[in-house]
């Protein structure tokens, strides 16, 4: 069964979950060095994107111009996986929101686009990002295009050579695609200079797309998943599936999606927690993580940087330390060492759940949903997969008939190298020490915590 | 509208974007927004921009932000009073119009 796209399904207003929160978030706080320059002084976000950030307005108008675009792709359908419910031999309903229909093929679309708009209203004429495995690189050269943004983009050298379809697609949207370290900036070229190509990470990539936005008349640095309003916008994904799933006449028990940052997951499980919030609503919201980059299940909520840097303002979030390197697993964009601060404050304050699975397990039950269900989900995707398989099974055990709703991200035809080391049995789980942990929160920086 | 209480929130809401407590009267014009200052940084200094919107019930432009050289304490006091003056201005205009 399937609801079909209906543009009229797309909302007119993101929703804002800090409109209904009981309590504020901690505040940012400067960084230690207080190295910002004149040149740092050069701003690079829209006024527009700041007020989102900090609004308590419960619905934000979505400009006419955005929602326009959405209607290329959106609404995204929601589907039931009826072959995968009787594979399980459970009561339960799965249902998910599949969000890899477009030409980026995940989720960020709906934030790039929103940003591209907001940052051309502004007077922007050039957009500086960095990315990692390239699905935000490829969203936001789609909203650049848009918008008649020119767009450039710093990707990380080893994803670069690995995966040259996706410099492909960015350059089909008319981005200026680069491996970072890159020659481009004096930051890249030093490394390059000492011959470590292969040096770079998605903290560099971001560190050279904004060397390059500073230096640039009319350029501004555009980040991708985890700030407030990148997860606003994404709202617009868990909007859509509220208003099919009461066409539907069901109501979603437990809501579940992957946790890079915090946009994924945000995006579809916070209109559905307005209503537990409301009180009208007992709805388990269930996160899912690599057992690789365990932020939520073992990280400290913290202050702490929101890059590799260590120059970027303080956040109060759950952590593994900025240091933390995660080796060895495809889901590269699982692989921030934190998690979004509205999101974190979520966990901490019990309105979230968060569990945490090794790769093979995910890999397992991802090619078993598309062999049943006929998507191949992206790894990242994936850990959504797999959990609702894992809710599916208890709920089998314990005879309940939940209805269980899961958001595919996106698409995994980037990641067929990936699928085959699983296939030919070379994959291995990546195995997180508590010692690990505690090495890298040893980096935290010490804080004096704003008093309430 | 007073223009010393819109300077002095103007300063309060810059003191609060850093990270070290620092009393009002230890700064001064010419002291530096950002390093060798303040030390605030730019993302902490367009919220300022934000709460002053919050306080006096105006909407700063992307553009006259941008176009504003922003290095001390006292271009973005003036900056500041003189849109909250501007606001304070047009609003008793269309008051007196519509009355």
């Amino acid at each position: 069964m399937q609801v079909s796209s209906d543009e009229n399904d797309i909302p007119t207003h993101w929703y804002n979950i800090l409109g209904d929160l009981p309590f504020d978030l901690p505040p940012d706080l400067p960084p230690e060095s207080s190295a910002a320059s004149d040149e740092q002084l050069k701003l690079q976000l829209p006024l527009a994107l700041v007020r989102q950030s900090t609004s308590r307005e419960r619905n934000i108008p979505i400009p006419p111009e955005v929602r326009d675009r959405y209607r290329a792709w959106r609404s995204t359908p929601l589907i039931r996986a009826e072959r995968l419910e009787r594979s399980l031999g459970t009561q339960a309903q799965i249902w998910f929101k599949y969000e890899g229909g477009n030409a980026s093929g995940s989720h960020k679309l709906s934030t790039a686009i929103a940003q591209a708009y907001y940052y051309a209203a502004a007077g922007a004429k050039r957009l500086v990002t960095g990315t990692g495995a390239g699905q935000w690189g490829t969203a936001l050269a789609i909203g650049c295009q848009a918008f008649g943004l020119e767009c450039k983009v710093y990707m990380v050298g080893t994803s670069f050579r690995q995966k040259p379809y996706r410099k492909t697609i960015m350059q089909v949207y008319g981005a200026d695609v680069v491996p970072s370290p890159s020659p481009d900036t004096a930051s890249g070229a030093r490394l390059l200079n000492e011959g470590r190509m292969d040096a770079g990470n998605i903290a560099f990539a971001v560190t050279e797309a904004l060397e390059d936005a500073l230096a640039n008349d009319g350029s501004q640095l555009s980040v991708g998943s985890g700030e407030s309003y990148s997860i606003l916008h994404s709202t617009v994904i868990g909007l859509e599936a509220r208003t099919q799933s009461e066409r539907l006449g069901i109501r979603p028990d437990v809501v579940i999606a992957s946790l890079g940052a915090g946009s994924n997951f945000g995006g579809i499980a916070f209109p559905f927690l307005q209503d537990r919030l409301r009180g009208t609503s007992e709805v388990r919201c269930i996160s899912v993580e690599p057992s690789a980059c365990p932020k939520l299940t073992r990280g400290v909520y913290r202050y702490d940087y929101t890059d590799g840097s260590g120059i970027t303002p303080l956040q109060k979030m759950y952590t593994l330390g900025h240091r933390f390197r995660t080796a060895g697993m495809h889901a590269g964009g699982l692989r921030y060492h934190a998690c979004s601060k509205l999101v974190s404050a979520l966990r901490h304050h019990g309105l979230i759940e968060a569990v945490a699975y090794p790769q093979t397990d995910v890999f397992a039950s991802a090619v078993l949903f598309s062999r049943l269900e006929g998507i191949l989900p992206a790894p990242e995707s994936a850990h959504a997969v797999h959990a609702a398989i894992q809710e599916a099974a208890r709920a089998r055990d314990a005879g309940t008939a939940p209805v269980i709703l899961f958001c595919l991200s996106g698409h995994g035809m980037f990641d067929l190298s990936a699928y085959a080391q699983y296939l030919d049995g070379q994959m291995e789980d990546v195995e997180v020490t508590d010692e690990d942990i505690r090495a890298s929160l040893e980096a935290l920086p010490t804080v004096l915590e704003p008093t309430a | 509208m007073k223009t010393d209480e819109v300077r002095r929130f103007a300063i309060e809401t810059l003191l609060k974007a850093k990270r070290q407590e620092a009393a009002a009267d230890t700064i001064d014009d010419a002291t530096p927004i950002g390093a060798g200052g303040l030390g605030v940084n730019s993302l902490a200094f367009l919220q300022t921009f934000v709460i002053i919107e919050d306080r006096y019930g105006l909407t700063f432009d992307d553009a006259s932000v941008a176009n504003t050289r922003f290095s001390t304490v006292g271009e973005f006091v003036a900056f500041v009073s003189e849109a909250v003056g501007a606001h304070a201005a047009r609003n008793v205009a269309q008051n007196v119009g519509g009355a």
